[in-house]
């Protein structure tokens, strides 16, 4: 007959519960103590834990990769992709970056118009209201008067999106550009939290997006056709730039602020001229938006207020942008940011 | 002997008068349970159908009432862990009577927390996609590790001590029950009839699972501070989220204990077996708990208001001046140093008090969690205005679904499934008897007192823990 | 933190002052202008820092304080431009040195152009440098540090560890049910037992599957070079020879240059056309190819008026008969 459970012997408890009283059958109610759990069991519960993994850790080639990537992330200039990322002729990868001249950013003001690079992406990529993947932002300087920033995805080489993605929608490629897969995404939106430049929008609804741009198959360098409950983001247009023309936003510039370059040649152009990348960023003391945070953007900024192309820092506003087939768009919703 | 016998039988003719006895207010509850319940489910039925659109949320606050729900009821999961494994690990004598409720609590809390993460997707029918194609570096990768873990490991863990109690419903109600009751009895009873074999294997499982379940629940409410914690906004940019959430768990899931505690015991009429001794001991885990936030918090609003980097002056405006601070104000006063207060003043130290403090600790920690979310994604992160968010209806309706699907579980689960942990209460019914035996008669006498009593009980090992975890 | 991979080979470094100096003495009988030797290597590695120097004179007098430039020819997003790679100012004896690390795979014609003080057009010097092809990237990102044992293998020997516990737990529990069918054989008349040990080998077995699925799962998807991940194959932009104008879906489309073929292009590109047949009309996954099937100009306003199959109909509101024979010219010539 057992008795009370608050032993400290581990010892003690064993010899009691064999003493439990043998019942007849129906009565299920012998009170047998759940002692505390005493060390030396403790112990050897997770000896027999650590053994069960041990058969699991047996094929060393499955845990190698994982090992390396869990810390490091997948190492981009490792992979070899199928379909082939842009490379110099001896096979380096390009390295795409883009350098965003400030100094001859007006918002497209002077031009009357919503900043062009803004509605070019939209008409290009038929992103769907309200997402501006490139966005010019309008900051204040300290003491009065403002600057246009044209904020793409910042293409960050340390990026906190894809570090926390659970199931691999986005990923970085061998031509550090961050994609998102949208037939995979399952909407969970972690990587918008995780995002500190504001660069990710989500499909709340059916996106509005024109009917043909609903047939077009999917592509993953395209985003194209949205769906509902998925992430999207500037996605660097890389294929553009392999098949000879450059992204919308650095075509579509008045003011030929936006350069695209490849980091591997150093090399930069905004689709007029092409100049050293590095001198660029070092003669016009370029930096990149929040360094401190450690993310690496691709994306760098020479400094500036428009005043290359003659804007006054205290002229504030820019046009709104618009999306013009969002009357075609059919059963779509629309909502705001 | 026969004080013993009656004393048992009288517990089991308590613990089993719900599935014998079930009165018009029953049905008029679970009617309106599941009134709410199903608003609920037609709401989610129009957001399946619109997406996320349906929702509050944008862009700039792309989580809101769901992730909170998510969070709050995670934490609420931690009660079943406390009471039962910690109180079991030390071998508290006056836990018997409420381990079961605990355990219930855990599974079914970390059943509806886990429903607001599918709820807060925006394609739910990729939820496998986390299995196909699941990666490790991600927090919520861990997140669904863990939290699958912790509802395997505390469904055995609330499984294994109560087979013998279901082989005594399933002895004692066998043709007072229908049939489905009848056959659960039977399948979940496992051929249990107590012979030492049997209490030897399951004291084992018994034993495993109490060993593994503390850890595991520690480090699932680190996983979902941790959803938080490694992103780079400020206000969750903090190593303090691990502990501040494993806290406040501890925290909300004891109060949502002591709240369903003294449902039920009101309800069943189970004041003899939850007695004002058990309110006081989780009244004062709750104080001390409290005052562990109480420092949590000063440590973390004080480093961070400290330095005051980039974007904290916004995140402190917001939530100590402006939109948040009446929530803030809330969850400190009336969370964190009222529940302290009334614990700590004799004269409020009544059950109705605790339960009082109880339900603002609830209530509290819900509107932490939310802020936490919100004021975290309001911060703007580049040049625009910051984004405002208030949970809609098609929120709420699902949010109060959450919350009724969890009461409609335990509702329905104390018509079938016993409640008192019957055979660990009367061993500990017997403790305490042998105590008073012990000193009552001379110590020779104890081991004729009664064939139910052991020779081996000596009075200070029989001795009840009091007080043991406060 | 630099991204520059450098590599560890030694400068290049030509001595051509002796060549400049015998060059700049045997002139002294040319026209007064400004003259520019270079002394480059004829070859280099890619990722090697080059030295160039560039001896100016003006009459066989050395010119101090001059400004020079290193280009060469790159191409880049359709464009095709010379690049400044270096420039250097000269000293007492007219010499210029330049440096710059070899990034291009090949320099094509590189030049020293002058740059002044001199308002004269001064005609470059033009060279070759050769370059030796080297395969590895010389821009890398280098983010993370890998602490021995902390990583993957830690986390799945923990979960593993955890998940053999609660499976060792379930085991017990199915011992508890055999236990009591042993002794007893004659109780497990009704089968229950079979539905116990059934709902406890389930649970071992989820048990295992999910340490399995959890170990095996994550490697398979940290490999983007899987072409199931994502497709490259490229839609729905506009081409190398259409630059961006816009694409004026709510304007009126007509593009005129005059050309036809060209203004259908921006036509089929602006109205999305290529969405589906592809860029070039050579068809895609959702639109056929319109290479052959194009058939007559009548049957093709025929289809684009009433849209066959599944593709919209557009309407005269939309693509006036004027944009649709552009279109039609553009694939029948390019397509």
């Amino acid at each position: 007959m057992p008795g009370p459970a608050s032993t400290t012997s581990g010892a003690d408890v064993t010899k009691r519960r064999h003493q439990a009283k043998p019942r007849a059958r129906g009565q299920a109610e012998t009170p047998v103590s759940i002692r505390p759990v005493s060390r030396r069991e403790a112990l050897k519960y997770i000896t027999m834990g650590a053994i069960g993994a041990v058969p699991l850790m047996a094929p060393g080639g499955v845990m190698d990769g994982l090992v390396a990537d869990v810390v490091r992330g997948p190492d981009a200039t490792d992979q070899i992709s199928v379909t082939a990322p842009a490379t110099t002729k001896s096979g380096r990868i390009r390295q795409w970056s883009m350098i965003i001249d400030l100094a001859k950013c007006d918002g497209c003001q002077s031009q009357g118009t919503p900043p062009q690079c803004t509605t070019a992406c939209i008409e290009g990529h038929f992103a769907p209201q309200p997402m501006e993947w490139i966005e010019v932002y309008e900051a204040d300087f300290g003491g009065g008067g403002t600057q246009f920033i044209p904020t793409p995805c910042q293409q960050c080489e340390n990026p906190p999106c894809v570090k926390v993605c659970p199931v691999g929608a986005t990923f970085s490629t061998p031509e550090g550009v961050v994609l998102i897969d949208q037939e995979r995404c399952i909407g969970c939106r972690i990587c918008m939290a995780a995002c500190p430049y504001d660069r990710r929008f989500f499909n709340w609804g059916d996106p509005p997006i024109p009917p043909e741009a609903a047939l077009a198959d999917y592509q993953v360098e395209q985003q194209v056709p949205a769906t509902r409950g998925t992430v999207m983001k500037c996605d660097f247009c890389p294929e553009m730039v392999r098949d000879g023309t450059l992204p919308f936003c650095v075509q579509a510039c008045p003011n030929d602020a936006i350069w695209y370059g490849d980091l591997e040649e150093d090399i930069a152009t905004n689709g007029r001229t092409i100049v050293k990348a590095s001198r660029l960023i070092s003669e016009n003391n370029g930096y990149r938006l929040k360094e401190h945070l450690g993310t690496q953007p691709r994306v760098h900024y020479l400094p500036g207020h428009g005043e290359d192309v003659g804007r006054d820092p205290g002229v504030e506003g820019r046009m709104p942008t618009d999306w013009p087939w969002i009357e075609r768009a059919e059963g779509a919703v629309s909502w705001t940011r | 002997m026969d004080t013993v016998t009656n004393w048992r039988e009288r517990l089991i003719s308590k613990t089993t008068r719900p599935t014998r006895v079930t009165t018009y207010k029953y049905w008029l509850w679970l009617g309106f349970l599941i009134l709410i319940t199903g608003n609920g489910a037609f709401q989610y039925w129009k957001q399946w159908q619109d997406g996320l659109y349906v929702t509050d949320m944008r862009d700039r606050i792309s989580w809101g009432l769901y992730i909170s729900m998510f969070i709050f009821f995670t934490g609420v999961s931690m009660a079943g862990t406390v009471i039962s494994a910690m109180l079991r690990a030390a071998n508290a004598q006056w836990r018997a009577s409420i381990t079961r409720v605990a355990e219930f609590i855990t599974a079914f809390a970390l059943m509806i927390g886990a429903g607001f993460i599918i709820v807060d997707m925006g394609r739910p029918e990729r939820i496998f996609n986390v299995y196909i194609h699941g990666r490790w570096q991600s927090p919520i990768m861990w997140d669904v590790m863990a939290i699958t873990t912790y509802l395997t490991a505390s469904l055995i863990y609330l499984y294994a001590p109560m087979i013998p109690d279901l082989a005594l419903y399933r002895d004692r109600l066998a043709g007072k029950v229908g049939a489905v009751r009848s056959f659960i009895y039977r399948t979940l009873a496992l051929d249990w009839k107590g012979s030492p074999t049997q209490f030897k294997l399951l004291g084992k499982a018994i034993t495993i699972m109490t060993l593994i379940i503390i850890p595991i629940a520690v480090s699932v409410h680190s996983v979902v501070s941790w959803i938080f914690g490694m992103t780079l906004r400020v206000g969750w940019n903090t190593a303090i989220f691990g502990i501040l959430f494993v806290a406040g768990a501890v925290f909300s899931g004891l109060a949502t204990l002591i709240i369903i505690m003294a449902v039920l015991r009101k309800t069943y009429h189970w004041e003899e077996y939850i007695t004002e001794r058990q309110f006081k001991y989780l009244g004062y885990m709750l104080a001390s708990l409290a005052l562990f936030m109480i420092y949590i918090n000063v440590s973390e609003y004080l480093t961070a208001g400290f330095k005051f980097e980039e974007g904290s002056e916004f995140a402190f405006r917001q939530l100590f001046l402006e939109e948040f601070s009446g929530m803030f104000s809330f969850y400190i006063i009336f969370g964190l140093v009222v529940p302290v207060a009334i614990v700590l003043i004799p004269k409020t130290r009544t059950i109705g008090g605790i339960v009082v403090a109880a339900v603002l600790v609830n209530l509290a920690m819900f509107i932490e969690r939310y802020f936490l979310v919100v004021t975290g994604l309001r911060v703007p992160l580049m040049p625009y205005e910051p984004a405002s968010y208030s949970p809609n209806f098609v929120e709420w309706s699902i949010a109060a679904s959450g919350v009724a699907m969890f009461c409609l579980l335990l509702t329905v689960t104390v018509k079938i499934f016993p409640m008192f942990a019957v055979w660990e209460m009367t061993e500990e019914h017997d403790a305490a008897m042998a105590l008073t035996q012990a000193e009552e008669t001379l110590m020779h006498e104890a081991a004729i007192a009664g064939p139910r009593l052991s020779t081996e009980v000596s009075p200070d090992s029989g001795r009840p823990a009091e007080g043991g975890a406060s | 933190m630099t991204y520059r991979h450098r590599l560890l080979s030694a400068r290049v470094s030509i001595s051509i002052l002796a060549v400049a100096t015998i060059l700049v003495m045997a002139a002294p009988a040319l026209a007064a202008t400004v003259d520019i030797a270079v002394g480059a290597p004829d070859k280099v590695l890619v990722g090697q820092d080059v030295e160039v120097k560039a001896v100016l004179s003006e009459d066989g007098v050395p010119i101090e304080g001059a400004e020079v430039a290193l280009t060469y020819q790159a191409s880049l997003g359709g464009e095709s431009t010379r690049v400044e790679i270096a420039t250097g100012t000269t000293d007492e004896t007219g010499t210029a040195v330049m440096f710059y690390e070899q990034r291009a795979d090949d320099n094509g014609e590189m030049q020293v152009t002058y740059l002044g003080p001199g308002t004269n057009p001064v005609s470059p010097y033009v060279f070759t440098i050769a370059v030796e092809p080297g395969g590895e990237q010389l821009y890398r990102s280098e983010s993370g540090v890998e602490i021995p044992f902390v990583n993957g293998t830690l986390v799945i020997l923990l979960i593993t560890g955890v998940w053999s516990l609660i499976a060792l737990a379930a085991v017990y529990l199915v011992r508890v049910g055999r236990e009591g069918r042993l002794e007893e054989v004659l109780s497990a008349d009704d089968g229950s037992v079979w539905i116990s040990v059934l709902l406890a080998i389930v649970a071992v077995i989820t048990a295992i599957g999910m340490v399995i699925v959890f170990v095996r799962v994550p490697v398979l998807n940290t490999d983007l070079t899987d072409p199931e991940v994502y497709d490259r194959t490229q839609i729905a932009y506009i081409g190398a020879t259409y630059p961006y104008q816009g694409f004026g879906l709510d304007e009126e489309p007509s593009a005129q240059s005059g050309d036809p073929a060209f203004d259908g292009g921006k036509v089929y590109f602006g109205y999305g056309c290529a969405a589906c047949h592809g860029v070039l009309g050579q068809g895609a996954v959702v639109g056929p190819t319109l290479e052959d099937e194009i058939g007559s100009l009548a049957q093709f306003i025929d289809d684009i008026r009433e849209g066959p199959r599944d593709m919209p109909a557009y309407g005269e509101a939309t693509l006036t008969e004027a944009d649709i024979e552009k279109i039609y010219r553009f694939l029948d010539e390019g397509g």
